[in-house]
């Protein structure tokens, strides 16, 4: 958390120095798909991400956006095959397992803003780039098994900022995030919900 | 000013997310777990006939005096997991007996802060000290179960544990002082609530232990 405060920080520090530009925070809630699904399948309502915005001129913007979603499934007992650390050998164990996906994507943003700055609504089109940073915990009776890697990852979006005044809006978007296989985290797949709140330097 | 507010903002929003991370287990029957592992290249179909012996080695804290009152019920459970599956009892009277082809022992961990990856248990405790098998040599110090499967695993018995082994009775074993482990059950839980119910429990774990391993069905 200290991270994302020095960067938000720093966003702000720089604020003055730039014209035409928005830092947008926002609260998610997101549907895991796919493996992930599969893997802890239980709609979010815990997340939240950072986002800075800068135009190069009506249409455009570039940015970059920090965020973290939690998601959480109880499954019941199960029986499982697991590994204990520094053996090969699988132990077969059944107990009840209550699973965690917690995701980090770190990702540079374009958008291309459909309408100019003087409308009620200003929808956009936008692509993200970039890596999450995705963690897969299962806790077991007493034992806890933690995969975590760095994935590539991208997420298209669509949403709309609605202005309250020149300095001020808020934010309704819908993304879909993909972050690559890597090693024994599978592919990360999300469709996510974002609400929050603009502040717009012009 | 309202740079202040929405960095504020972002901290009772992060406050907001970490308050409400998810939960976990909500009571002690749900941090039950059985454990199973086996020799893989054991074949399952030579044994058919075993035998146990009629206590529970108890490895407790120092000072704590081990609980026998639920030995003959675990014992019988243990028993009968094995007659179900369609292996034959012995009883272990006389010498002249058919030597069964595996025994089968149990043991008791409580409020053992112990680490099996570091130094073996048993080396620690003295595994079963001087019991003597009426067929075999007998367990004497410096003897110990050995586990086809390394390391015997880091499991920590701060909660209680009972380890079900399945023995090969293996002539070479006086020599090496290790008897060869087939299959191991672990049925372990926190020690809370009523006997009653860690009983209870302890049971249904033990019998998830049997259920969990198909292979050793005839």
């Amino acid at each position: 958390m200290r991270k994302l405060l020095i960067i938000s920080l720093i966003l702000f520090g720089l604020s003055p120095l730039v014209k035409g530009q928005m830092l947008n925070l926002n609260y998610q809630m997101s549907v895991p798909i796919g493996k992930m699904n599969d893997y802890a399948g239980k709609m979010s309502f815990r997340g939240m991400d950072l986002e800075y915005h800068h135009f190069l001129n009506e249409k455009f913007s570039i940015g970059g956006m920090i965020g973290w979603n939690t998601f959480y499934k109880d499954k019941g007992k199960l029986t499982g095959d697991f590994r204990f650390k520094g053996s090969k050998d699988i132990h077969t164990i059944t107990g009840y397992q209550y699973r965690y996906i917690n995701t980090v994507p770190i990702m540079v943003m374009g958008r291309y803003w459909l309408t100019d700055q003087n409308t009620m609504f200003r929808p956009y089109l936008g692509l993200g780039l970039g890596t999450s940073w995705t963690e897969l915990k299962t806790d077991l009776g007493q034992f806890s098994a933690t995969n975590a890697r760095w994935q590539f990852a991208f997420a298209p979006e669509i949403g709309t900022i609605i202005p309250v005044n020149d300095q001020f809006a808020f934010n309704i978007g819908a993304k879909y995030t993909y972050g690559t296989k890597s090693g024994s985290v599978e592919a990360m797949q999300n469709f996510t919900i974002s609400v929050g709140i603009v502040l717009m330097g012009n | 000013m309202k740079r202040l507010l929405f960095l504020s903002f972002i901290g009772l929003f992060a406050q907001f997310l970490v308050s409400c991370y998810p939960g976990g287990a909500d009571n002690v029957e749900e941090m039950d777990v059985a454990i199973t592992n086996y020799d893989k290249n054991a074949d399952f179909t030579k044994y058919t006939t075993f035998s146990l012996p009629d206590t529970i080695v108890y490895f407790v804290a120092k000072g704590e005096t081990p609980n026998h009152e639920f030995d003959a019920q675990i014992l019988q459970l243990v028993k009968d997991n094995f007659t179900q599956l369609g292996y034959t009892y012995i009883e272990p009277t006389s010498e002249e007996d058919q030597q069964p082809s595996f025994i089968v022992t149990v043991s008791a961990f409580s409020n053992v802060n112990y680490y099996y990856g570091t130094d073996y248990w048993y080396n620690y405790w003295g595994w079963y000290p001087g019991w003597n098998w009426i067929w075999g040599p007998t367990w004497g110090p410096g003897w110990g179960p050995s586990y086809p499967w390394y390391p015997v695993t880091v499991y920590s018995y701060r909660s209680g544990s009972i380890v079900i082994d399945m023995i090969a009775t293996n002539q070479e074993a006086s020599t090496t002082k290790k008897v060869p482990v087939l299959w191991s059950g672990v049925a372990d839980g926190l020690l809370q609530g009523s006997k009653q119910s860690i009983i209870d429990r302890m049971e249904t774990t033990i019998d998830q232990c049997f259920i969990q391993s198909p292979y050793l069905k005839k």
